[in-house]
Formats: C-alpha cells, structure tokens, sequence
C-alpha cells in the first residue's frame, strides 16, 4: 500500500501525479482530505459533479470526523479520468485535472490529505478501510497542526445545538437574561414558587454536537433570582464550586485566556465571554461556553440558558417594567396592527389574532362565504386599521357581531376602496372572524380588547390586582405587535404564564426603545445545519419530523401529530433559531399487543454499510425495509439484479449486485454517442447486450458484465419510465386498439392482403 | 367554424392521434366557445381508467375456435415479441364512442386480446401485431417507429407462416381465419 501525505494543494498535485504511474495498471487511489470545517453537501456535490463533468469515476464522499477533524474521503478509480471507456489504455498526465476540483474544499481551509493506493476498487469502497486511512491521516494531521487550532475553532463553531439535556429533564434554552420574575416594580408581579436555583457552566462539543455540562451549582444561598441575574453570579462562586469537583482542576474565563488577568465571571456583563479554559481528567480544553440557569419551580422545571457567542442569538424579549415607558407613549392613533391581548381565565376560552384568521381561515371573502354556507346569520368583524371603516359606519368597537348581509355590504365597500387604492380587493382592510377553529387550535379563551394600549393596560392591571394569588398565575397579559415574524414562545407562555413583550416596530418609534434590550430576530429563516437526528430523551430515540422557523409552527405541527390518533411521541426542540418537530415513532405490534419502535420510519440507529462484498461480488445497499417479507417481496421485483438481503439492527437491507466497475462506469464519448444516436430504448438495451457478447468474446469478462449490469438496469428503468410517463400525461399506461384502428394500421402496412393470402395458404396446406 | 359532433378540445397535439383512436376529432377551440366539450385530456384519463377494469377471461371458459385462435397468437408471440404473456379479456370500451379490440399494458407488459376479436384468427392476429408493437417499440399509436415496426413485424409473420411454422395451429379444424 502506498501512501502520500501532504499539506497543501500544490504538494497535492505533485503527489497526485506521482502516484499515477503506480495505478496505471487499474486499481485505486484513496484520498482523505483534513478540512477546516466540515464540507456542506453542496460542497461534496459539486466537487463530485465536477469529477464526473472531468471524467474521474469516484465514490460519492463520505465525511467524518477523526479525533475532531472533518476528513472527507473518497476512493478514485485508476484508470479515470476516461475518455472512452472503450478505448484503449488509460490516459495519463490527467489527474492535476483534480486539483481545481477541490475548490469547494479549499475554500474550506484544507489542513492535509493522505493519498493511499489501493490495490482494488472493490477493496476499497469497503468502510473499514476507508476509516482506517482517515485514522492515518489525521494523525498526521494533528502532528502538523497543533491542537490548539481545533480546540480554537470550538470557539467559534457557528452553529451549535440549543437544547441541553440534565438528569432527565428536557432544557428548554430560551433567552440570555432572566430578570421577568417577581420585580417589585411597582406594577404587575408573578409569584413563582421556587425551590432552587441552579448555575450550569456548559460547553458544546464540536464533535458529536451535543451539549456538555461542566459543571452545575445550586445556588442555594439565594432565593432572590431577580437580584442575583441583575448583578451577576460573582466569579468567586464559581470557583468554590469548581475546587468541589475533583476531576476539573481549574477553569479560567473568557479575557483571561487573552490576558492572563482572571476576571469575575458575570453573567449580565461578561457576555463578551466566548471562552474558557478547564483541565479535566489532565487534558486542557479551551472551549466556547454557556452559562445556563436552572430555575427549579414548584410543579415543573425549565432550564434557561443562553450562549456567549455569537451575538445573534440575543432574544427577543424585553421585561414588563422596561415596557412601562413604551406603553405610556405609544400613540393612541395606532399605525398598522398592533395589538393588545389580554388573555383572561388562561385554560378555557377563546384565542385568536387577526392574522391567523387571515392565514387559517382565509379571505374575508371566503370566510364570508363558508358562514354563508353554514347558514349563519351573524359574524364577527373587526375593523384592521382602527380608524378606517368602523368609524365611517359609526361603529365604537374594533369588533362586533354583525348580520351577514351587513358584512356584505361593508366587504363590498372595503373591497372598493383596495381598487380604488390599486391594491388587492381580496385582501380588505376589514377581517371577518368565525371563533370556532381556534377551539380545536389552541383551546384557550381570550378577551380581545380593542382600544389604545393604555386603557387596555390599565384593564389588565386591574383585572390583575382583584385576582388573588391563585388566579395570578392563570392570567397571562401579552402584549404585541403584528405581524411578527418571531410571534412569541408559546411553550413559555404556556409554561411560565410570565409577561412578555414580543416584538416590536422599532423602526417606527424608535425613540420609544431607548433603554431597552435591543431585540434580534432569532426565529427567521431556517437551519442553516440539520438538526440532529436521532436525538435521546428519556432514553428514547427521536428523529427528526419537521423544522420549522418559529415554535408557533412547531407546536401546532406537534399538537397535529399527538392529535392524530398516533402512538408516536413527540417532542419539539429548538435548533439554531428555529424548532424541529422530533417523533420517537411506534407501531402496535398485534402478535405482541404492545406498541414498538416503528423501524419503518425509525429505521436502524446506524446507518447500515452501503457496500458489502459476498464472494468476491460487491453488493450496493439498495432500500432498508422493517421485516424480511418485505426485502424479499420488494427483491422479487428486481428480475434482472442478483440480490442480497441482510438483516442489520432490527431491519433487513435490501443489496443490489454493483460490481465496482459498474459503479464507477461513464460511459466515453464514442459509447455515449452510439447510445444517444439510438434513441429507442429496447434498440439500446439490446445494443448493451451486443456490447457484452462481444466483450465475452474478447475475453473481457468485467466489461461484459458491465454491459449486461446497464442493460438490466436500462430494463428496469424501462418499467419505471413508461409509469413515470404515465403520470406526467406523456404516454398511456394502456394502449388500447379499436377493431377499426387496428384494421387501419394493418391495412397502411400493406400486409393486409399478404397476411390474408399466407394464412389461408397455409391453412389449406396444413389441413391437406 | 363548425364543430363536428364528435369534437374534442385539444389541449396538446401530441395527444391527437391517441384521441382520434377514441373517436374524437380535437379541434382548437377558445375554452369560451368550447361549451360543453371535453378536453383530450380528460378523455384520455377516463379512458385510461375504464381501461384498468379490464378482466381477464381464463382460457377454461375460452370457446375451443377462441381458445385455437389463442394459441395461435400466443405461439407469434413467442416467436416475434416475446411479451409476457396474451390474455382474452373483456376490455371495457375505451370510450364512448368505440368498441376495444385489444391492449397493451404498458406497467405488466401483457396483451389484452378481446374475446370476440378471437373468433376470427385475421383479426386477433392484427390485433395481436399491434399490440406487440407497442411492446417492441415503447411507442404509442400514430408514432413513426410503431408503425414502422407493424409493418415488419406482419412481414416477418407472413414469411414465417409461409414456411410453416404454423402448421400445428392453423390445422386444429376449430381455428377459423
């Protein structure tokens, strides 16, 4: 086995090179590539599409981590890049072709690669060797840069799991200042029971993306949450709470690594802190930290955390008594939708915003005309902009329960004014609301107070003021704007009935935002990594559902699930700025009569191997299914394949026969000009085939089997083509002949009259 | 313009022939003015949905002049085409407008030969050439290269029975031409 290690791409493609004379005799070239970061499929896509445009046969690549750093590996036929696979001999001096092809790597950062020749293709799309050539290049790898480059690079991976998992209880990671809960400010108050209050110092680790606590202390000498978040955990409680654990020697904090100067590690100030350094079991790490607050409440229990770094994820939330001064100057003339919710008697009733009416529901027309429909004879209405209609027609209230022929008359001017304004007529200024959906959705009752902010406020505290403590808690006050790409965290709200403000226009009054935290959307757009999946909880496995950008979305997709009859268990986690929607699924097995896991969608929790060899024949992974009965019924299809079927953790796997030569197969320029100048497929198939007898006869056996594989492949694509078509309208699943068409089509022939002369001929011969 | 009663909105050219094989003559007509009419499209569809109740006649309750002709065919078959297999069948109409003669199913690659086509060996054995075309070629009907093939493939059969290759079938009294 040969083997080339270098650092940098222009040593690559003089290795490259050199190595080529070694394979010029067929075999393969391995090549493991160290990398900054871990390549994005678009990355491994387009370097693989670009290989193919270049000619090289090479496996798709397959990346992971060693001992921390991303290596992406793929094995390269020796004698690519072709030009004609039929042709003779292997081009040479082609392979610095490579190089440029790398780009999406490069840019990456490449830190070095190993280049190993194999002796045979079909030895080496085998996994094991493929990891035990990553092993050896990384560690050279890591010999030629320091540790301290990768450990450097936990400070800032971009993206890192918002969810922590501590004893059991799901940690729902939501925002970086905790300073909501019982103010004496004067105003509003929310009473919490709290038993504790824990301080968790975490980290994430880079390479399983998992979330790793360092540490947790219970601060049990303060019972006044408030007071400790506003001045910050002094440093010198977390380093008593260090010397107690025996195994970490010594954590030093974010400036500190830099200057060498311990600071107090404060939570509310030191939120520049993207680092810190720990000793643990005798190895230094240096990593990106959290801090997180558990806050042990009476009947549940939340953890609250947030991270250093990056900066974005600051939340959108801002405290009740800091909103006292935006509440006082907003304008009384509101601009838009804004609105105030006071959501009373918070476990019945009803719960609606103008733009779920919108979305859910549609139209103001369509809704109009389901209410129709249903024989109604009032609706609910209500004026978006406050000042337009409802003044014009005299009405006091933002909403009311209007006949329908009224909200007929009052749609059609609304529609007209949008003419008149060259705006969309179907989407009025004016919004009809049917109540009864939002049982179903949220099965909460509301008030909607439609009047300025501060009168409905004020409504609020005194409703707030006359509850006694027990009601206190039932009564959540939201206060918000709309719409709101970031609408709120219902699961807070649900949990923790605190006061939140949500959003808000700051572009509009700015001035009223001065003091505050500013606010960053954190929910828009989606992932930019994929969640993980599966992921544990309880010890049980859960795989990703849905993501989705806001948690709004996510419940409401979670709620679905539970709702549908299903015994699957669902759990909604957030994930960089969005929510995934993660299903733990079960099936009701009727020998047993007890639910287990649903391995036809919960699949096997690892990947089964994509190649195995039997015999000297390389088989391809091909669909995973849950029992042998449907890997064999689905294997009875494949005519033309040999088969394989393995089981592999609690499924069966279904090979296909994939010879590496036919794995790797392109055909050349002649060859791809012959098949495209057929354009019958049944004349190509059996081109294939004439390709294989003449490979047999010149002894070549691999190329007629090659051959053989893609005729059986095209056959089966053939099968697959005409339903396909079928479906796109483009040619008929049945092909019907009517006595008189097929009589036509006989007689245009010309062999009509032949076909009619030969068979009574022979009939009279064959009867004597 | 007039309208012929059995007009068809065309929707697409390339399903003219097919549509003209139901009966129907597509015309190019403002969907104003089309009143009443159907499309191409959906007449295909419905077409193709009749056409999947298709019930296939067991050769045991075959006539012995339908089962002969069968068998006939069943042997062309084998010698020119080698689709899976040939049924008698009681095809639904494939529109309103026309009776089924036979089938091709493109998904099992079976011949669907009509019940009473069989009591007549020329006109399951034209069928019979029709239909293994659209298997040898992939084409559907009014394309160039079914058509070509008809024509060799009825070639190749006249030469073949000419030889004799026949001769068992054709001698069984029951088979009528």
């Amino acid at each position: 086995m040969t083997e080339i290690v270098g650092f940098t791409l222009d040593q690559l493609a003089t290795d490259i090179e050199a190595l080529e004379q070694y394979i010029a005799g067929g075999g393969a070239l391995q090549l493991n590539i160290c990398t900054e970061d871990i390549p994005t499929e678009a990355d491994l896509a387009s370097l693989v599409l670009n290989a193919e445009q270049a000619g090289f046969a090479m496996t798709f690549p397959e990346v992971s981590l060693q001992s921390g750093v991303p290596t992406t590996s793929f094995t390269l036929s020796g004698s690519t890049p072709r030009s004609n696979y039929l042709g003779a001999g292997i081009p040479t001096g082609q392979w610095q072709v490579l190089i440029p092809l790398l780009t999406p790597l490069a840019t990456i950062g490449i830190i070095a690669y190993g280049i190993t020749k194999v002796g045979d293709i079909s030895k080496a799309i085998m996994p094991i060797l493929l990891v035990a050539g990553g092993i050896m290049v990384v560690s050279i790898a890591l010999l030629r840069r320091p540790a301290e480059r990768y450990l450097e690079r936990g400070g800032r991976v971009p993206y890192l799991p918002s969810t922590v998992t501590l004893n059991n209880i799901p940690a729902t990671v939501s925002g970086t200042k905790i300073k909501d809960i019982d103010i004496p400010s004067g105003d509003l108050k929310l009473s919490l029971p709290t038993a504790g209050i824990w301080l968790l110092l975490a980290y994430d680790d880079e390479i399983d993306h998992t979330t790793k606590v360092i540490k947790t202390w219970l601060i049990s000498d303060v019972q006044d949450i408030n007071n400790n978040f506003a001045d910050g955990v002094p440093f010198s409680l977390l380093e008593n709470a260090v010397k107690k654990v025996p195994q970490l020697e010594k954590v030093i904090f974010d400036q500190s690594i830099e200057t060498g100067k311990t600071e107090p590690f404060l939570i509310e100030t030191n939120r520049k802190a993207r680092k810190c350094r720990f000793t643990l079991n005798g190895e230094v790490k240096e990593v990106a930290c959290y801090y997180m607050v558990k806050v042990v409440k009476a009947r549940s229990s939340t953890v609250y955390g947030g991270r250093l770094n990056p900066k974005e994820y600051l939340p959108s939330v801002v405290d009740l008594p800091d909103c006292t001064p935006l509440l006082e100057n907003l304008p009384a003339t509101r601009q838009k939708r804004k609105y105030i919710y006071a959501l009373t008697n918070f476990n019945s009733g009803y719960y609606f915003t103008p733009d779920f009416s919108y979305e859910r529901q549609g139209t103001a027309l369509d809704i109009l005309a389901k209410a129709k429909g249903a024989g109604e004879s009032t609706i609910q209405i209500w004026n978006d902009a406050q000042t337009g209609y409802w003044k014009q027609f005299g009405y006091k209230e933002a909403k009311q329960s209007i006949s329908i022929a009224e909200a007929e008359k009052l749609l059609g001017v609304a529609r007209k004014e949008e003419v008149d304004q060259g705006r969309d007529p179907d989407r009025p200024a004016i919004t009809l609301v049917e109540y009864t959906p939002y049982k179903r959705i949220r099965n909460i009752k509301g008030l909607y107070f439609p009047a300025t902010v501060q009168t409905e406020f004020q409504k609020a505290k005194e409703t707030w003021d006359k509850s006694g403590e027990k009601e206190r808690e039932r009564i959540l006050i939201h206060i918000g704007y709309f719409p709101s790409e970031r609408f709120f965290d219902w699961n807070e709200l649900r949990q923790d009935r605190k006061i939140w403000i949500v959003d808000y226009f700051k572009e509009e009054h700015p001035g009223l935002f001065e003091g505050l935290t500013p606010s960053k959307k954190t929910a828009t757009g989606y992932m930019t990594t994929n969640p993980p999946s599966p992921i544990e909880h309880n010890g049980l496995q859960y795989y990703v559902h849905m993501t989705f950008p806001t948690r709004m979305e996510a419940e409401e997709e979670a709620e679905g699930l539970r709702g549908s009859g299903s015994p699957s268990k669902i759990l909604v986690k957030p994930w960089e700025g969005g929510y995934v929607v993660y299903e733990h699924p079960l099936t009701w097995d009727e020998e047993k009569e007890v639910f287990v896991p649903d391995t036809v969608h919960g699949w096997m929790k690892t990947p089964p191997l994509d190649f195995i060899e039997v015999e000297g024949v390389v088989y391809r992974r091909h669909i995973n299914f849950p029992t042998r009965k449907e890997a064999e019924e689905a294997a009875a299809g494949l005519k033309h394949c040999k088969i394989l079927i393995r089981p592999w953790e609690g499924g069966f796997v279904l090979y296909k026969y994939m010879s590496p030569a036919v794995r790797d197969f392109k055909p050349g320029e002649h060859t791809q000009n012959l098949i495209e100048s057929v354009r019958d497929e049944k004349e190509a198939i059996a081109m294939y085939h004439d390709f294989a007898d003449m490979a047999d006869e010149m002894g070549d056996q691999t190329t007629a089997d090659l051959y053989r594989h893609v005729a059986a492949e095209e056959e089966h694509h053939a099968e697959e083509f005409g339903q396909r078509l079928t479906e796109l309208g483009g040619a008929l699943k049945y092909e019907p002949v009517t006595a008189e068409f097929m009589a036509e089509t006989i007689a245009v022939s010309g062999y009509k009259d032949k076909l009619d002369q030969a068979f009574q001929e022979a009939i009279q011969r064959a009867r004597g | 313009m007039d309208i012929p009663t059995n007009a068809c909105i065309r929707t697409d050219p390339r399903w003219d022939k097919a549509v003209r094989h139901l009966g129907y003559e597509p015309v190019d007509i403002l969907p104003e003015n089309a009143g009443s009419l159907r499309t191409d499209a959906d007449l295909i569809s419905e077409s193709q949905e009749k056409l999947a109740r298709v019930k296939i006649v067991p050769d045991a309750q075959l006539t012995p002049r339908q089962m002969a002709t069968l068998s006939l065919i069943r042997e062309i078959n084998h010698r020119n085409a080698r689709v899976r297999d040939i049924h008698a069948a009681e095809i639904p109409p494939a529109s309103d407008r026309v009776r089924t003669a036979g089938m091709y199913g493109r998904h099992d690659q079976n011949v669907y030969i009509s019940t009473d086509q069989l009591e007549a060996g020329s006109q399951a054995v034209s069928t019979c050439i029709h239909e293994m075309s659209h298997h040898q070629t992939g084409k559907g009907d009014g394309e160039e290269r079914h058509e070509e093939v008809i024509g060799s493939m009825a070639a190749a059969i006249v030469d073949q029975v000419s030889r004799g290759d026949y001769d068992q079938y054709l001698k069984n009294p029951e088979f009528v031409w």
